[in-house]
């Protein structure tokens, strides 16, 4: 007989990122000496090591765990809104939209501030008409939304390609944005990010008794008072926002949004009052982990974080579809 | 609070095919009414269209209290619940999360979330319907027999005057089946509940149905006790096939589908009669 084991998953990951923060800071690139941690207050360190710490090393931290708790809140939206454990916040087209934007900004020859903004307008502009043209009898459906996703994509990319052999060597700056980037952090990127952040998972939390009703499917959603059109669409928007900032703060980073809330799903249910923030939790988590593997394996060498994530998500994922087929809602 | 629903020239269409055509039809309270007739005649559009699913093109659905007989002011979600056909298909969430989704419909405050009275009621409908051994588990893990359980209890935790049925005992064992209808013919004794039961077994609706619906080409054919409806020549007219109406002793009718094809003799030897 199974249960949901839910204060014991709260304090684990909690401890699991106190455990990563601590990690985070005592190992990068530069190696700190024994003991600098525990003494972070006392005004004899120096400006060196504190600048490491305070300046790079904990922003960053910081910063990756807003990206994962994004990426992974809105991913648990998207799932419950299309019904299906394989959708994610990217599937309807807003990475490789964001992407175009950036290829856009550099081929502008704009500075590198305005890959972000690119990024984000593009995204959240294909979003809109996404869903506009996704709407039949005036509500969202999925089938089409999934299939525009799809084309979109598809047509994007095929740009991208394009604008990258066009471009010729100076295309990996684009390339790096391909496979997620967090180096770029700093306390006001931070600031900016957290801001949408709250608001979402607020928003999600707020409709939690709404999207459990939404995983029984639309017409019994409906049987129980859920304006299922406007809502459905409405949180999708939300999440595709969240995605869009991401992906403009951090570049393309892949699986957060599609494992952590599979994962956390089997673990915890699908109750979402606890779902959402703990599957942020996790999410945050995560790539918190990714980050700091990124940075050190290869050190001074940075390896792009997608790449870690999609290393270490996808076998996950694999493994979990094959053991636990029990939370998959095929 | 006993409440009828009149259907009256209803029509719907998917598209350029007509799926309910002029239909009129009144449900009365305190009744279960068995829908019945093949595959797509309609009866689940009609649902859907009761429920407030599908927008008919033409004609509407009143929900009239009989205290009064004027049309009633509550939401649609207080005024009528389903029981679907087939159990959740997503299987992660608990029993007693499930159960309570009933009482969505009378959350104010969506901040707030579920009220203490919420849960109790929720409690209550688990212990009546046996469910509390279950309440922490994950739906997917139950049969489907159970997991239909749910499904009413949380129609009953909504605790509207008129309930849909969705060929809710269409995939289960006999004794799941005949455990569903009697909870739920109990709930009508008690509470004067208008059922609207969509069903595709004669026998089961002749003996748990107040009155029988038969439907044709998406309007009402035939409509009645289950004695006066359940006749030869309607099955014939409504599913095109030859079979005998034997009566029980209780008076109830009853059919043996195909009985009427196979020559009658000992079992090794049992062929079908050739008159197809």
């Amino acid at each position: 007989m199974k249960t949901y084991a839910l204060k014991k998953t709260w304090i684990l990951l909690l401890l699991v990122i106190l455990f990563l923060f601590w990690v985070g800071l005592k190992y990068g690139s530069v190696p700190l000496e024994k003991g600098t941690l525990f003494q972070i207050l006392n005004p004899e360190i120096s400006e060196y090591t504190r600048m490491i710490i305070f300046e790079l090393r904990l922003p960053r931290m910081v910063m990756a765990l807003i990206i994962g708790m994004m990426l992974s809140s809105s991913g648990v939206v998207v799932q419950a809104v299309f019904r299906n454990p394989l959708a994610d916040p990217y599937l309807i087209g807003i990475s490789a939209s964001a992407v175009t934007g950036a290829v856009l900004a550099f081929l502008l020859g704009l500075p590198d501030f305005f890959y972000g903004v690119f990024a984000f307008a593009t995204s959240v502009g294909t979003t809109f008409v996404i869903f506009r043209l996704s709407v039949r009898k005036g509500r969202v459906s999925v089938a089409m939304l999934l299939i525009i996703g799809i084309a979109v994509s598809s047509f994007m990319s095929a740009f991208t390609s394009f604008a990258m052999y066009w471009i010729g060597e100076d295309s990996f700056r684009i390339s790096v944005w391909l496979m997620g980037y967090l180096g770029g952090a700093t306390w006001k990127r931070v600031l900016i990010l957290l801001g949408p952040l709250l608001a979402a998972l607020a928003y999600f939390h707020y409709h939690r008794l709404d999207l459990d009703a939404l995983t029984r499917g639309d017409e019994e959603a409906h049987s129980l008072g859920v304006n299922t059109g406007v809502i459905k669409k409405r949180l999708l928007v939300a999440a595709s926002l969240i995605s869009a900032f991401s992906v403009a703060f951090s570049g393309m980073i892949g699986f957060v949004g599609l494992i952590m809330p599979h994962t956390m799903r089997i673990l915890v249910g699908t109750n979402h009052s606890r779902l959402i923030p703990l599957t942020a939790l996790a999410g945050g988590a995560f790539l918190l982990f990714a980050d700091i593997l990124a940075r050190t394996i290869l050190a001074p060498v940075e390896i792009p974080i997608g790449v870690v994530t999609a290393f270490f998500g996808a076998p996950f994922f694999l493994y979990l579809a094959v053991t636990r087929r029990n939370g998959m809602f095929l | 609070m006993n409440v009828s629903v009149h259907v009256s020239n209803l029509e719907f269409s998917y598209g350029s095919r007509n799926v309910i055509n002029k239909m009129n039809q009144r449900f009365n309270a305190g009744r279960i009414t068995g829908v019945l007739g093949p595959n797509g005649c309609g009866k689940s559009t009609l649902i859907k269209n009761i429920l407030g699913y599908l927008q008919a093109s033409n004609g509407r659905v009143e929900f009239i209290n009989d205290a009064d007989a004027l049309p009633l002011k509550t939401r649609r979600s207080r005024t009528v619940s389903l029981v679907p056909q087939r159990p959740g298909a997503m299987g992660s969430e608990t029993v007693f999360d499930t159960v309570q989704m009933g009482r969505l419909p009378y959350v104010e405050n969506r901040w707030a979330g579920y009220s203490s009275a919420d849960r109790k009621k929720t409690e209550e409908v688990m212990r009546r319907l046996d469910l509390t051994d279950f309440q922490d588990r994950p739906v997917g893990d139950l049969s489907g027999g159970e997991q239909q359980k749910v499904m009413l209890a949380r129609c009953l935790v909504q605790d509207t005057p008129v309930m849909l049925l969705d060929e809710a005992t269409a995939n289960l064992d006999m004794q799941h089946k005949v455990d569903i209808m009697l909870k739920i013919r109990e709930r009508v004794q008690n509470s004067g509940t208008t059922v609207i039961a969509v069903m595709h077994d004669l026998n089961l609706a002749a003996q748990f149905c107040d009155s029988i619906l038969f439907m044709k080409n998406g309007h009402s054919r035939y409509y009645g006790t289950p004695r006066e409806v359940i006749t030869s020549e309607a099955i014939n007219e409504i599913y095109g096939i030859h079979l005998t109406v034997y009566i029980d002793n209780a008076g109830v009718p009853f059919v043996l589908p195909g009985r009427d094809l196979m020559i009658p003799c000992s079992e090794p030897e049992r062929k079908i009669l050739n008159v197809l």
